[in-house]
Formats: C-alpha cells, structure tokens, sequence
C-alpha cells in the first residue's frame, strides 16, 4: 500500500519513473479490458495510451476510495466507449426481440460450453458488431443493467437488450461450430 | 431488474474477468512522447525546455550588440591613427590628379601605415612620390580626387594605394556605398594635396568611413564565405479539408556562399495554432406539451353535468441535442532546415535568389485546451474531441525566392516568399486530412562578421 502511495504521488508530482511504474503495473490488465471493447489490438493499444494520459493528467482527483486498479478500469471503459460512440450505430439494428427469438433465448440458458482459450474467445468478441460487443460488456462483465447501458449508450433499454441477445447468439453459434470443428480450425 | 444469466456470460466471466496481455514495448514509448507533449510528466527535455530560448537570447544578444554598436572594422584610421606611407605612392592603372594645398599651414606628414589599409605594396603599380610642400606633378591634373591628410609634416605623402582603391570601388562596384563614405572621416592631411572644395557630392575626402569601404576592399572578388540570416517566418497552412491556419517562425542559419551558389542550414522555432473540434451529444428534459390533470370533480345536480377541479401539468421528455465547440490549440515544433541556392539576377544592390531544401520538424509541445461546454440540465452528456493529432516529426520540402537588398556590405534584407509541401500529411493518417501545404514570407537579415 505504502509502494502504492508512493506511486501516486511520484505521478502526481509528474515524475516519469512513477509513471512507468503505475504503467507496469496496470498496462498488461488494461489493455486486457480494452482489448474486450476494440476490434483489434491496435485500437486496444490507442485506447490504452490515452486512458494512460488521462489516468496521469487526473491521477489528482484520485482519492483512494476504490482501489486504484478499479479507477484505472473505469478511466479506461469510458475511453474505450468514447472510442466506440463515434462509429456505433444502434438504429441500423433491429429493436426488437422477435418471439422465436426469445423462446431461443430461453432455452439456451442450459447449454454447457467446453472451456475456452482467453485469446479464443477475445477473438471471438472482436469478431463482433460493435454495438454487440458494447452491450455485451457492459452487460457482462461491468454488470450494468439494462437501463444503465441504455443511458450510457444513450439507446432505448430494448436496444440494449435486443444486442445483447444478438451478441449471445453469435458467440453461442460459434462456440457450437467451433465445437464441432474444433476451435482451433477456424481460428 | 433481474439480470437474465446464461451460461455463455459464466464462460465470458470466468474465461476472461483476469485477462490480461502485455502491450508492446512501443506503447510505452509513445506513451512517454505523448506525456511529454501534453505536459502530463518531466522529462528531460521538459526540465530544460527554457535552455532554447536563453540560448537563443545568449546568442543574439551580443551579436546584435556586437554588429550594431561596438563593431568597427580594425583596419579603420579610426582606430589607427598613426599612419604610415611608404615613400613610393602607388595609384591604380588611371589614378585621379591630386592638388596642391592653397593653404599650407594645413600640410602636415602623413604617417600611414601599409598594413593599415588592408593592402599589399605590390598589389598596384607605382607612381612618383609626392614630397612635402613641393606643387605636385600631379596638381594640374587635379580633377575629382580626394586625399586623405594627415597632422605630420615630417615625412611626404608616399602612398595612397588603399585611398586609390577605395575611390575606385565605391565609384564603381558599390556606387551606393558613397553616401555613407563621405559622413566620417578622419582629420589627416597628406603633403602635396589638398582638398577639392567642390565635386559634386565627393565634398570631403571619401575614404573615410573605413568600416565599410574596407571589407568591400577584401570581399570583392571572394568566391568562398561565411554569412548568417536570422528570420521571422508567418505563414499560412492549408489543409485540404480543413480551415487554413496560422503559424509563425524564427530562425537562425549560417549559410555557405560558393560563388553564386549557396547552401544553409540551421534551426528555427514554429508556433502554429489550429483549431480544435468537440462534438458535444446530450440530452435534456425540455417541456414538449401540457394536459389538464383532473384532481377531482363533482355533478351539478341541477344538470347533472360533472365539474372538473384541473390542475395543468406539463409534459416533459428527453431531446437529443447535438452542439460542437471550437477551441484553439497551440503545437510547437523545432525544426532543422537545410538549403541550397543560387543567385539568379542582380541590380545595384538588390539581387534574386531561388532556393530550394528540406525541413525536418520534431513537435516539442502542444496545448489541447478541453472542452468546456456546461450544460447543468445535461443528461447523458457524451464530449467526443473530433481534433485530428498530429504526428510527432515531419519532412517537408520548400521552395522560395529571395530578394536580397544590400543596407551595407555586410547586412542585406531578405525578403523570401516561401512554400513547404510535406511528405506526410501534418496529422494522422485515420482522420484522413488531404493534401497539406504551407504558404509563408521569410523576412529576415543577413550578415557577416
């Protein structure tokens, strides 16, 4: 904790060699996440630079509530979004759940699904619609509701639900082939 | 609101919740360049980012001082006042006459030294020594020449080889330097001259401001030299998509003269400013209809119609807003420029050069301001800065056409339009800008020690 402090104040005194040290620490996770948002790693890699610049340009309105990890992870969430919001284009998808598609909903919450590689499935997120994987995300694993990503996204909460099923869908269609295929095969 | 699980959400968590991928060695390289640029960290370079201008200040100062006030030639009567004429007098291939003194009280011996002009003894053919107080061969063909004299009636008057010289340059190769020549002169008279009272302009002994008559002596005919140009450069940039902006440079050079051709290089400082975007997307609860809300009612029982206690109650829903907001961002860059010339014309004293060269540009820092739209009533306010970054170094080739004017023999202004055209476009590639090039006036002086 006391490594942690000294950190942060070597970075908010500007010091480079803080800096690198928080960067070292926190770059290889981050860009885990972004790499969960961006269609590739280069955008992932953009997005970490400037979440990075943020972080150190707002590293004095930090003020220890929450770890710093979790502040870091929301500076770069909101980067990533800012990133996605410009090319994101809800309207051209379809709003609404159909019937069928609901019932396929529900019925494939019982399938079970052989492990899969990190990178695999990283692959398989980037492959994704944009507004797909934004949803999914958020949904997943920032755990916002439905109504929080529609404010975020500033879409309608159905949007948001009508992605995320898509999302699933497409992702659960290319588990069961690759299951069949073998994952590594097609990827 | 439930959350609806799947089991595809628990292979995402458990697959990917701990993710996590080195980024390459770049990242932080750029990382650390984009620090430095925005301020966000010290670097080295931040620490002694004030050496460029104290240097700068270092540098132009005392040159400034030094060319403008302390500076006169050595080889000057000012500074050397005993001068020293060997017995021979030397003339050029057609030496003006030279007058007798009407009034001889005035001829003292000269004592002009040789060296003191700048000259050697066997660099003219030599004419019959004039002595003291003895009417000159030469008086009756006294015609527009001035001597110099001098306090010492000691010896004659020997040589005038440098005053020979000098008349002929400044009538002839430098006609403009004659004005200035004739402001200062020294107090010396030569034995077996004398003053011309009236000729023309020519109305004191003309060789007299030696500071510049004597280095035009030693430049003329020089094929190899060293000058230096110092320059403020405003110019505008033209971006194909975008609106031109501004920018204004200084910069210092040395330049290499090789006959008429020229080759200069040395570093300057640009400021450009440009404009930056923000797309600002929000919403707002804005009042869109009303209704009459119905408290309660009661009926007339004489009609048997309701009344209806209403209250009005407005309607409101969120509206999509859209604004941007335009700020002015600051970049500054050092740069390296490197030419090549040649003088293609001369009149008198002004003379046309065309130039041609490269810049090499390193962006050193940069102001983005933030945007700083309020809106207290906002909802889901969403600020995207739509400014296109500018890449970290550039090369650019440049043209121009410089008008040199002669102030003195040493000091020339230069007036330069000049055009730069970069190799890349002066932002990144993703925001896809166009064709760039940049329009400016390179104004300057150059001069020489």
């Amino acid at each position: 904790m006391t490594v942690e402090k000294n950190i942060i104040e070597g970075c908010i005194a500007g010091k480079r060699k803080a800096q690198h040290q928080l960067y070292n620490q926190y770059s290889a996770a981050m860009l885990g996440v972004c790499l969960r948002y961006c269609r590739n790693l280069e955008d992932a890699e953009d997005v970490v630079q400037e979440g990075f610049i943020k972080v150190f340009v707002s590293i004095k309105s930090y003020r220890g509530e929450g770890s710093l990890g979790s502040w870091i992870k929301r500076i770069m969430i909101n980067t990533a979004l800012t990133h996605i919001k410009k090319n994101l284009n809800f309207k051209l998808m379809s709003d609404e759940l159909t019937e069928v598609e609901e019932k396929v909903e529900t019925a494939s919450e019982e399938v079970e699904y052989q492990p899969v590689s990190p990178e695999v499935l990283i692959r398989l997120i980037q492959e994704m619609p944009e507004g797909y994987r934004t949803v999914l995300n958020l949904y997943v694993f920032e755990e916002f509701s439905h109504k929080e990503i529609a404010g975020i996204l500033s879409i309608s909460e159905n949007t948001s639900k009508t992605q995320l099923f898509k999302a699933r869908q497409f992702l659960r269609n290319r588990l069961e082939n690759a299951g069949k295929k073998s994952l590594k095969t097609i990827l | 609101m439930n959350r609806a699980k799947d089991r595809i959400d628990d292979l995402l968590k458990s697959t990917l919740s701990d993710y996590r991928k080195e980024p390459g060695a770049g990242l932080w390289k750029n990382l650390s360049r984009e620090l430095r640029l925005s301020g966000a960290g010290k670097s080295a370079l931040r620490n002694f980012k004030w050496i460029i201008p104290v240097v700068d200040f270092m540098i132009m100062i005392p040159l400034a001082l030094f060319y403008f006030t302390g500076k006169e030639n050595p080889k000057t009567f000012h500074d050397n006042p005993t001068m020293e004429l060997p017995a021979s007098v030397h003339y050029s291939a057609n030496p003006p006459a030279v007058k007798n003194p009407e009034n001889n009280s005035r001829h003292e011996t000269a004592s002009i030294k040789q060296a003191t002009y700048g000259l050697k003894q066997n660099d003219y053919p030599e004419i019959p020594a004039v002595k003291k107080d003895q009417p000159s061969s030469m008086t009756q063909e006294a015609g527009s020449a001035i001597l110099p004299s001098t306090k010492d009636q000691s010896s004659g008057f020997t040589s005038v080889t440098g005053y020979f010289r000098n008349l002929y340059l400044t009538g002839g190769y430098f006609p403009f330097l004659i004005k200035g020549a004739l402001q200062k002169q020294p107090e010396v008279n030569i034995p077996g001259t004398s003053f011309i009272p009236d000729i023309g302009l020519r109305q004191q002994p003309l060789w007299l401001n030696n500071s510049m008559v004597y280095p035009a002596i030693e430049d003329y005919g020089k094929k190899e030299d060293w000058i230096y140009g110092i320059h403020l450069i405003p110019d505008l940039i033209f971006t194909g998509n975008r609106q031109a902006t501004f920018g204004f440079a200084a910069e210092l050079t040395g330049v290499r003269t090789l006959d008429v051709f020229s080759i200069e290089a040395g570093f300057g400082i640009n400021r450009t400013y440009d404009q930056g975007r923000f797309k600002i997307d929000y919403e707002q609860y804005d009042s869109i209809a009303y209704y009459y809300k119905v408290n309660s009612f009661t009926v007339d029982e004489a009609t048997g119609k309701p009344n209806f206690n209403t209250t009005i109650e407005t309607v409101f829903d969120s509206v999509d807003y859209f604004a941007s907001e335009a700020t002015k961002n600051t970049y500054t860059y050092l740069y390296f420029p490197l030419h090549v010339g040649a003088e293609i014309s001369r009149f008198q004293r002004i003379s046309l050069h065309a130039n041609a060269g490269i810049y090499y540009s390193v962006l050193i820092s940069k102001n983005e301001p933030p945007s700083e739209f309020r809106n207290d009533r906002a909802l889901n306010m969403t600020i995207v800065n739509e400014s296109p970054s500018r890449i970290a170094s550039q090369v650019m080739i440049a043209g121009s056409l410089g008008l040199h004017f002669a102030i003195r023999t040493n000091l020339f202004l230069n007036i330069e339009p000049l055009v730069k055209y970069p190799i890349k476009p002066m932002y990144e590639k993703r925001y896809n800008p166009g064709k760039t090039w940049s329009a400016g006036l390179r104004t300057g002086l150059y001069f020489k020690f």
